[in-house]
Order: structure tokens, then sequence, then C-alpha cells
């Protein structure tokens, strides 16, 4: 099973971003090979408008079932739920730290977006 | 003939003078068409009584999927400058296909998302899509007004668009509302939307001259000039009107004079002026010694429709 973690570095010490739309990067981690790949965004950081939309697209096709990142917005929130790619958020914390706390199911899944689009 | 009344700064008085020039031309045998642009509030039709008045539907066309036929290539999606479409695969729809025993389930396990708000109607994904799934509906995004009104015992056509409360985006509505066909019309006055970008552009495009409204203020300046260099990019010639002008006029003077623009009309600051309006009545037709103020406006519009 594989999931998405938006993050601001290419490793899995590097701190979540906090956006999910306009994250620098998405680490796809593979929980059952306890390996992981590198998708820039810079694409959708720089979009004027659908910058969420187009990051659920390309992360969802990459197989994920879950996000976990800081905030999500409701265009995004609609992709994901369409691909029915469950999402997380969490603050404050580094990529691999997610993971874990992921893995101990301490994270709650969100039934709705946390916020505004362009917040 | 195309003439635009434009600001830069809402509240300086266009429609004032829109309402005003339309019933001046129409007095003088000019067959006028007033078209109200500033579809997110239009605001002349309170000032006019129609005497007939026909009400139009006005659509856009978005995509509409053929899912049967998608194969997930985000050709569309990819071309998409708007990001409007988005390309997921549904793993639990494909597994369903793969294993109903019973007739074909019409799906293919993939499935795109449009977000109409973002869609601009190019029909550019269409174009694109290698088996043909993408086909064309229309959604409605306000309403365009066709009326008739009676100035002097002559009937001068005045229409108007009005933008769906919600929808993002006026510039669709303005390029229908302009483009109605006008059968012999000599003038065709265009109350433009404020501002300096796509509202108040789409209104003015094409217009054979633009006259800018303007208040001795700060502001008023400030968005002046914008609307000045929107005007000098689209290479409209164009000339200011002072509204509520007073001892700060030298405001506008001055920066006119260093730019080298016409002053042609100016409106003093009469309260009386703002009572008529507040009524929803035309000023020049309840303080008529302010017609002269225009003079020079309707000899330029002679002149011009003459050559």
């Amino acid at each position: 099973m594989k999931i998405a973690i938006s993050s601001q570095g290419k490793d899995l010490s590097s701190n979540i971003d906090e956006r999910f739309g306009r994250a620098k990067i998405f680490i796809i981690y593979d929980l059952d090979n306890k390996n992981f790949k590198v998708i820039e965004n810079t694409q959708n950081l720089n979009a004027q408008e659908g910058a969420g939309i187009q990051s659920a697209a390309n992360v969802s096709r990459e197989g994920v079932s879950a996000v976990i990142t800081g905030n999500c917005g409701p265009k995004a929130f609609k992709t994901l739920q369409a691909a029915k790619v469950k999402v997380y958020l969490i603050a404050n914390k580094t990529v691999e730290q997610a993971i874990e706390d992921y893995e101990n199911k301490v994270l709650k899944e969100q039934t709705n977006a946390n916020v505004e689009g362009h917040w | 003939m195309k003439i635009a009344i434009a600001s830069g700064k809402g509240g300086t008085g266009k429609s004032t003078v829109s309402l005003s020039l339309f019933t001046l031309l129409a007095q003088k045998g000019i067959k006028t068409a007033l078209i109200d642009c500033d579809v997110e509030e239009p605001n002349c039709h309170l000032f006019l009584n129609p005497a007939a008045s026909m009400i139009t539907q006005a659509t856009v066309k978005i995509p509409e999927f053929n899912f049967s036929k998608c194969t997930g290539c985000r050709a569309c999606s990819d071309f998409c400058a708007y990001n409007a479409l988005a390309v997921i695969r549904n793993e639990a729809c494909a597994k369903c296909v793969k294993y109903c025993t019973e007739v074909p389930i019409e799906c293919s396990g993939n499935e795109v998302l449009l977000f109409k708000e973002l869609c601009h109607s190019c029909g550019g994904c269409a174009l694109v899509c290698k088996t043909k799934a993408i086909s064309y509906t229309t959604r409605s995004i306000g309403e365009i007004f066709n009326e008739r009104v009676d100035i002097n015992n002559l009937i001068q056509p005045f229409y108007y668009g009005k933008l769906n409360v919600g929808e993002a985006k006026s510039p669709p509505l303005i390029k229908q509302v302009k483009n109605l066909n006008l059968k012999n019309v000599d003038v065709t006055i265009i109350d433009a939307p404020p501002g300096t970008s796509c509202p108040a552009i789409n209104a003015v495009e094409n217009c054979d001259y633009v006259f800018l409204v303007t208040e001795p203020t700060p502001f008023g300046l400030n968005d002046l000039n914008l609307a000045v260099q929107m005007l000098r990019k689209l290479k409209i010639e164009h000339s200011i009107i002072i509204n509520k002008s007073s001892d700060s006029d030298y405001l506008i003077n001055d920066y006119c004079q260093k730019m080298k623009i016409n002053i042609i009309a100016k409106i003093p600051d009469d309260r009386r002026i703002a009572e008529a309006y507040s009524r929803g009545i035309i000023f020049i037709n309840e303080l008529p010694e302010y017609k002269d103020n225009f003079s020079l406006i309707i000899n330029n519009i002679e002149k011009r429709l003459k050559s």
C-alpha cells in the first residue's frame, strides 16, 4: 500500500509541506517495501488556479490510498474523494514522523476540506 | 459607431454619462442604442422605462464525458490551460468491470472531473481526445435583456446583461451582450464596468472611441491613469470627462496636460444631480441647463458620424 506525503524536501527527514495543492514535493512512500519515490510539484506551485485539482490527480495516479498533508482545500478534497484517496492532516512534523503517526493509527481521516482555496 | 464610457475607478459617473448621452443623441434624432455591459451589477435599466422587454438565457459550452470510451490518457487535462479537468482512475470501478459476469457495464474505470467554474469553453479538450469521449453541453451563466425605450416618441434599443450570482467570470456574458446584432443604429453607447482588467477590457475592445469619466480626487486620478494606460495599450482614442467637478480639478488638469489628453467636458459637483440619480431620474431631464455641458461631446460624435 502506498501513501503520499506533501514535503518541503526530497528525503524522509524533510519537514512536511503545510500546503497540498502548492506543495513543493510529494513523497510517495511504499509501506510494504519501505521505499519511496520523489515527485516534484513545481508546475502546480506556480499555477494560477486549479493547483489542488492537478496535485490530487497526480498523486492519485501513483496509486496511493491516502494523503498526509498540512491543509487541504475544497477542489483538492473533491478530487481526492472521487479517486477514493483518504486525507489525513498533520502539523510540524517530518515526513518520517508523519509516516510513523499514520502506521500507529494516530491520525484522523478528514471528511471535508479544512481550508478555502487560495488560503 | 461604437463609443464606450469607462473609468477605472467605480462610482465616478459612467452610467450618469451613458444615460445622458443616450437621451441627448436620441433627442437629436440620431438612432442610438445603449448597452449596459456592467453585467455584475447593471443599473441603467433602473432609469429607463422600457416599452417592450425580451429576456434570453446566456449560456456557455462545457464538456461532457462518455466514460466508456475514456482511456485515461490525460490528453484533455494536459491540454486544459485552466486546470479545469482532473483525470483519475477509479480502481474500484475498474475491478467491477473486470469481474462483471452480467451485461457489460458502461464503465472503463477512468473518470474525469470537470470543475466548471474554471472552464473557459475553449473547446480544446474535445479536439484533443483521441477516442471521441468528449462532447459538449451548455450551462447558463446569466440573462440578456433586450428592451425598447421611448425617448421623444422615438423607440431606441437598450440591452443589458445580468450575470448569475456565483459566477466568477463576466467576460463571456459581456461578449455575448456586445455581439447582439444591431440594425439601423448610428451610435452604440457601451456603459462599461469599472476597473481596468478583463471585464473593462472586454467592454471597450473594438470600440471607436472611449470617454473616461473621472472625479477630481487622488483615487480618481490613480485609477484614471490605469485606464489611460489600458486604452493606450489597446490603441483606442479617448478623452476625459470630469464629473463632480470642483476646486480639486487641478489634480486632473495637471495630469491631462502632462499626458497631452483632452478634457472634453466637466459636470459640476451639484447635489441636485445626485438627488435626481437617487430617484432613478436621468439628470439632464430634470436639470436641462446641464445639456450644454455635453455639447462638445455631441459635436465630436456628430463630426465622426459625418466622416
